[in-house]
């Protein structure tokens, strides 16, 4: 039975092995997390800055503040990173993108982006002191879809986030809909996450 | 069906070496269908064991960890969630329900947890079942205790039967909470998760059955179990909680906004995500076993040829014999085909035989340390068609033997000496 006990005991290693759900900044990495309920789709991207800009500063220099504006207006445009299956009918609501170096943001608009992301905040942010603050490089992405035949969402391709930013290596992803919930890792190879595991 | 006769008559002949191959095939197989039995059922076992809970709240530690103790009861709790946090938390708007789960004292061997009876209201397994109760009903008075299928039927205990819970996973005599016991009210139907070895009680009876507790000792105060009951009986700190959220939209920014909670360190992880990481870091392991399993089923096969080249010198004459009295050249190759098969089909009935009574046996053993619910399957098509691949081996296997043979038998048949 010597077999069974390998099992049992490999299982308690990648117990300790295995990865945290939302890891802390690592270049490369980023996590996306999609939610489907009724006819809406919520997609999120955790990532930190490098991945977008290749640099996790305030831009200083002319290319670095065109590479700050151009990787924002595609991140405005979720159709060029993420395909969407066409029979699922879905249309983008709305996207919120919070990013750590925008020049006009202000402790106080700090806070309220993360109120308006949250929208029921029942405690505020009280953690969110300077300090942290100084070391936040993160960007947090979301955007908003209504799904005519939700249904139809049978999976989320995302060539074009790696396309566009080729610092991107792993996306985390964990997904929930009505019914299930899972995660898989998307790498540059392997680019679509499928929703009937 | 001659040669079928032939075959089994001059196996008879060379039975201890041909058994022991037989043997050394059969105990392959238990390892290969073994490892694929185990890794299988183990799967299914932990998806089923929690379905349609959105979040998992507890301390920091790894998701996995969290969520083996919380749920399997493998292992211990690195720290607990306040019971404040939990009700704040609990009150969120985006929080459909929540079940409280306290863990660390046992009975007899069985786990024991503390929860509330919103937990056979919102606890489900295999997708969408319920917690059903084959006789009573849940708990309601502080020392009110509801029992697993497999607690009641190992321990042989009917409804109002009277336990003591043991401090502690360890039962030592010194450590039983031996002056409140507890009434069986319930006894719940067999799930195949590790509810069935739980014993379950109201987070109050936990919190009653500590009062007069220090850190892990009976103090010298003795509250009777009477007077235990008009305290308060508030838990301070629970070991971690299930909820569901009122739309999956929400479910991230819950997790993210659990995770940031302000007062203390917690975590929130999703079970079914967690469960897929676990499963992808244990491919891989299961890569591993299968491999070394298919390769040990390959030295079986390789041993069977051994046993039947080694013979080849033996049984000259009886080809010869055979070919004098008009068998065909096929006859021969037929004969060590037909051999081959019948160590390699008893390999496999010996093996499966095997298999069965191990798992018979180490049923209670993995479900007791590991919280592995082994049931006894019939084999499935995927394990079927290992054993198909590996006659069908074990057929071209034998012709190397029968083709020699059969070349042999041409010369040999007219010396007369061999």
């Amino acid at each position: 039975m010597t077999e069974k006990k390998l099992l049992i005991a490999l299982l308690g290693v990648s117990a300790v092995a295995t990865i945290q759900a939302e890891s802390a900044h690592q270049h490369g990495v980023a996590n996306l997390n999609i939610a489907i309920s009724k006819q809406n789709l919520v997609i999120e991207l955790h990532t930190p800055a490098d991945n977008i800009l290749g640099f996790e500063f305030m831009p200083k220099t002319d290319r670095q503040k065109q590479k700050l504006s151009d990787s924002l207006s595609l991140l405005k445009q979720p159709d060029s990173l993420f395909e969407i299956p066409k029979q699922a009918q879905c249309n983008l609501k709305q996207t919120k993108i919070d990013n750590p170096f925008a020049p006009e943001k202000t402790h106080e608009t700090e806070h309220k982006k993360h109120d308006s992301l949250d929208s029921s905040d029942e405690y505020k942010h009280d953690s969110h002191d300077n300090k942290e603050h100084e070391t936040h490089t993160d960007f947090e992405i979301q955007y908003s879809y209504h799904c005519q035949q939700p249904e139809r969402l049978t999976d989320l391709a995302t060539n074009g986030l790696f396309k566009h930013f080729p610092n991107f290596v792993t996306l985390k992803v964990q997904w929930a809909n009505d019914s299930q919930q899972s995660a898989t890792t998307l790498t540059k190879q392997a680019t679509t996450v499928s929703f009937n595991p | 069906m001659k040669l079928l006769k032939i075959a089994l008559k001059s196996a008879c002949n060379r039975k201890v070496s041909l058994s022991l191959t037989m043997f050394s095939i059969a105990i392959s197989i238990v390892l290969l269908l073994g490892v694929d039995t185990i890794r299988k059922q183990a799967k299914n076992n932990f998806i089923n064991t929690i379905s349609q809970t959105d979040l998992i709240v507890g301390a920091r530690t790894s998701p996995i960890n969290l969520l083996l103790y919380s749920i399997f009861h493998i292992g211990n709790a690195t720290n607990n969630v306040s019971y404040a946090s939990y009700k704040q938390i609990a009150a969120l708007k985006q929080v459909k329900w929540s079940v409280p789960i306290s863990l660390g004292d046992s009975h007899r061997g069985f786990r024991v947890m503390g929860t509330n009876s919103d937990y056979f209201r919102y606890y489900r397994h295999s997708n969408t079942q319920s917690l059903h109760f084959q006789q009573g009903v849940e708990f309601s008075d502080v020392y009110d205790a509801v029992v697993g299928f497999d607690v009641a039927q190992s321990l042989n205990y009917q409804l109002n039967t009277q336990i003591v819970l043991n401090h502690g996973i360890v039962a030592t005599k010194y450590s039983e909470h031996d002056d409140k016991p507890f009434r069986i009210v319930g006894i719940l139907k067999k799930t195949n998760t590790p509810v069935d070895r739980t014993v379950l009680v109201s987070l109050q009876g936990i919190e009653a059955i500590h009062v007069d507790w220090q850190s892990g000792k009976r103090s010298a105060l003795k509250i009777s179990a009477k007077k235990a009951r008009q305290m308060g009986l508030e838990p301070k700190s629970i070991t971690a909680f299930m909820l569901g959220v009122e739309s999956k939209i929400t479910l991230f920014s819950l997790q993210r906004k659990i995770n940031n909670h302000p007062n203390e360190p917690l975590q929130a992880i999703m079970p079914g995500s967690t469960l897929a990481s676990l499963w992808q870091t244990m491919g891989q392991f299961e890569k591993v076993l299968m491999a070394v399993s298919v390769l040990v089923l390959f030295t079986g096969l390789m041993g069977l040829l051994t046993a039947l080249l080694t013979t080849l010198n033996e049984r000259r004459r009886e080809m010869a014999v055979l070919r004098a009295v008009g068998a065909h050249a096929y006859h021969i190759i037929v004969l060590f085909v037909l051999e081959a098969i019948l160590v390699v089909m008893g390999g496999f009935l010996f093996g499966i035989a095997m298999l069965y009574a191990m798992q018979a046996i180490m049923q209670p053993i993995l479900a007791d340390s590991y919280g592995i619910f082994l049931s006894l399957k019939m084999l499935d098509g995927e394990q079927i068609i290992i054993l198909l691949v590996a006659l069908l081996l074990a057929i071209i296997l034998s012709l190397i033997p029968g083709l020699i043979a059969y070349k042999r038998s041409l010369q040999d048949g007219l010396m007369v000496k061999i």
